[in-house]
């Protein structure tokens, strides 16, 4: 498998670099875009379905080239994966009871197409519940198999999130790469480092992913007080998300706050949660968790040593916290393998914690994925 | 910062010593530097807004804490409050109880004298001048004696009720298995008449009053005779099961049985059956086993399906006996260790 990444500025830039490619012998058969500028996205994928390529990408709330973080681009992967290996399928919401059951279909499509599939998914961010996205797929395929993605971003404006296919553009939908896991090996982890802080609360009623008491009390209320905010997006404090802890098995999972909603008093969140669930507030991590996550991904590299593509998902919450530092981070983390790396800033990530049989929605946390064509 | 370093490069680019390669250097490092300064100055920032938010929270968190301690202290106050009212309260009720516990004696006591001499007199008038009456006046004579009498089975009935642990003896253990026999026997006759059959499981021993306890199941088998069906014979048995922690004793029978709904009511004082009116009794036997059960520390219920029979049932908690135990194996280990 070749695989070639461009940042491109519009769509006459990116087609004279795909033409480059195609004059030194590349002739790549699919696309995996991340668009940081949406205003020219329906003329390129034009240009795109013009050159027969396959295409899955969204928007993003910063895009990953290489080793940078890049605004106002548009980041390509292109592979020359052979067609019988993928296929990409792609729901509305509205077509669909929810979440959970857009995702089921798109699982059962999986599961005509190949015996072993693996899922890479793009979903719209804003008011979608990821979590139940994942849930949906996990339901129909098995246990291990390669669940990544991301929630489309939108910047910090969170007005209008994209999914696409080279024939379609949702607002409110899901667009899906379905692979053959026995010909195409994805891999991943999932490293967070936030940590909670303080007493732990209750939420007491929610729905979905929006959070409307906590102890009883408006949740946005309390948030206002132990955080000391005004309401307002540019006041969303993504880098200080809820951690939420099962108090079974001690296992956290972390929520980020994309939105307040001061028409309900409601937080809403990245993902989805249950009423009852116990949370703490977090504190972003520091330099020393850069470290450690690029040291985790080191441990991850010596798994898949022999991969061949990289893209990474990570959370824009990570952007806000860490600032400039999440390039060394992103640095650091390719280093291991100096492959092509394409990828974006997300409203949210799914990916394969540490030691996590099945993959999972994640918050806060930076997710890469690796793809590998397995040789027969 | 970047000023200082900026005009520094410049002193340096302008200084005629410096050569092409120094300076490149010196781009290299400063551009390094400010891309370092941008990182640190970004955490600082950032770890200066974490330690504000986390100030806040600890603020609000110590002012939640502070509501949630004055509220405990409120309600603590009025927790003492209701304690030292309901402390007061009991100590009326004693009072009150003890007052009307005694006033129950006394008023049963002197009032069987004064009946005895009633029903003695009234007997002496039937067999010395029964012959002088006439009919109507046997009759009359015959109305005192059988309400007299009602009145002396009430009255005996109730100063029994109101002595029920009060007899100054304390618990033992108490053989069930002679217990239960004593009691058949004194039933007898009731049970010859009746031609009842009572059975009943082998039962260990238990740990209680004695005289109590043997009048809680001769209440319990004589109700279960005497409420039989007409025409059958009844059948009673008591069964008996043990665990850890409780005896439990059911007396099963195949008369006539009550509505359930009834099963609460019964075991008041004075409270009888709607389809029993026809049998004799006070009102008063159901009240004495409950008083029993409860001077045990256990419970008394009743099941029954109206002319199928009735089940009442009843446990007697062990933890008295348990602590007897434990103190009597103490004791005793105390003793070997001083003999040791």
């Amino acid at each position: 498998m070749n695989v070639r990444i461009i940042d491109g500025q519009s769509t006459n830039d990116i087609q004279s670099q795909i033409e480059i490619l195609q004059m030194d012998g590349f002739k790549p058969t699919l696309c995996i875009v991340f668009a940081n500028n949406v205003e020219y996205v329906s003329e390129l994928l034009n240009h795109l379905s013009s050159v027969s390529l396959e295409v899955i990408g969204c928007s993003t709330a910063g895009s990953i080239f290489n080793d940078e973080i890049v605004e106002d681009s548009t980041i390509l992967m292109l592979l020359d994966l052979p067609k019988s290996l993928f296929e990409i399928q792609n729901f509305s919401f509205s077509e669909c009871e929810n979440e959970f059951h857009a995702s089921e279909k798109i699982a059962e499509h999986a599961l005509q197409s190949f015996s072993n599939p693996g899922v890479i998914f793009f979903s719209s961010g804003l008011s979608r519940d990821g979590a139940q996205v994942v849930e949906g797929l996990k339901s129909k395929l098995r246990l291990n198999a390669g669940i990544f993605g991301g929630l489309a971003g939108d910047g910090t404006r969170f007005e209008r999130t994209l999914s696409f296919t080279k024939n379609q553009i949702h607002e409110d939908g899901i667009v899906a790469l379905i692979l053959d896991e026995d010909k195409i090996q994805i891999d991943g982890r999932a490293v967070s480092g936030w940590e909670g802080l303080g007493r732990k609360n209750v939420m007491t009623k929610a729905n979905g992913n929006i959070l409307y008491e906590i102890d009883n009390k408006p949740a946005l209320e309390v948030f206002n007080k132990f955080f000391n905010t005004n309401v307002g997006i540019e006041t969303v404090p993504w880098e200080y998300p809820l951690e939420i802890i099962n108090e079974k098995n001690g296992t956290t999972k972390l929520r980020s706050i994309l939105q307040l909603n001061s028409e309900d008093n409601s937080l809403v969140l990245a993902g989805g949660v249950d009423e009852g669930d116990v949370f703490k507030f977090c504190n972003p991590p520091t330099f020393q968790e850069v470290d450690n996550s690029i040291n985790n991904f080191q441990e991850f590299s010596k798994t898949v040593e022999d991969a061949e593509a990289l893209i990474m998902v990570s959370c824009k919450a990570r952007h806000t916290a860490f600032g400039p530092i999440l390039q060394d981070e992103i640095k650091g983390i390719r280093s291991h393998w100096n492959l092509p790396m394409a990828g974006m800033l997300a409203y949210g990530e799914i990916g394969k914690s540490r030691n996590s049989v099945a993959c999972d929605f994640h918050n806060a946390t930076t997710s890469l994925i690796t793809l590998k064509q397995i040789e027969n | 910062m970047n000023e200082v370093v900026d005009d520094l490069f410049e002193r340096l680019l302008n200084d005629p010593n410096t050569t092409i390669d120094q300076s490149l250097l010196i781009y290299e490092i400063i551009k390094e530097s400010k891309i370092k300064c941008s990182k640190y100055d970004f955490m600082l920032k950032r770890l200066n807004k974490d330690i504000n938010v986390t100030k806040n929270y600890l603020n609000a968190s110590i002012e939640d804490l502070q509501e949630a301690n004055e509220e405990i202290s409120k309600v603590n106050n009025e927790l003492s409050k209701m304690n030292r009212n309901a402390h007061e309260n009991l100590n009326k009720l004693e009072i009150a109880y003890t007052d009307l516990e005694q006033f129950a004696y006394i008023t049963t006591h002197d009032l069987k004298q004064p009946l005895r001499t009633i029903l003695n007199f009234v007997g002496l008038l039937k067999s010395k001048k029964g012959d002088q009456l006439d009919l109507e006046a046997k009759m009359f004579i015959r109305f005192i004696l059988d309400s007299g009498n009602r009145l002396d089975n009430l009255i005996n009935d109730m100063l029994a009720y109101s002595v029920i642990g009060k007899s100054g003896n304390s618990k033992e253990f108490i053989d069930t298995q002679s217990l239960i026999s004593n009691v058949l026997k004194d039933i007898e006759t009731q049970i010859n008449d009746s031609n009842a059959e009572v059975t009943f499981d082998k039962v260990s021993e238990i740990f209680g009053f004695q005289s109590d306890l043997r009048s809680l199941f001769q209440n319990l088998i004589s109700n279960a005779i005497k409420y039989s069906k007409p025409d059958v014979a009844p059948k009673v048995h008591i069964s008996f099961i043990e665990n850890k922690n409780a005896w439990f004793f059911s007396i099963e029978d195949n008369g006539i049985g009550f509505d359930s709904n009834q099963k609460e009511k019964i075991f008041n004082i004075f409270q009888r059956l709607e389809n029993a009116r026809h049998v004799s009794g006070t009102g008063i036997g159901l009240a004495h086993c409950k008083k029993i059960v409860e001077l045990h520390g256990g419970k008394i219920w009743a099941e029954s399906v109206p002319d199928k029979g009735s089940k009442f049932s009843f446990y007697i908690p062990k933890f008295e006996m348990k602590i007897m135990v434990s103190q009597s194996v103490k004791n005793n280990s105390m003793k070997c260790n001083i003999s040791a």
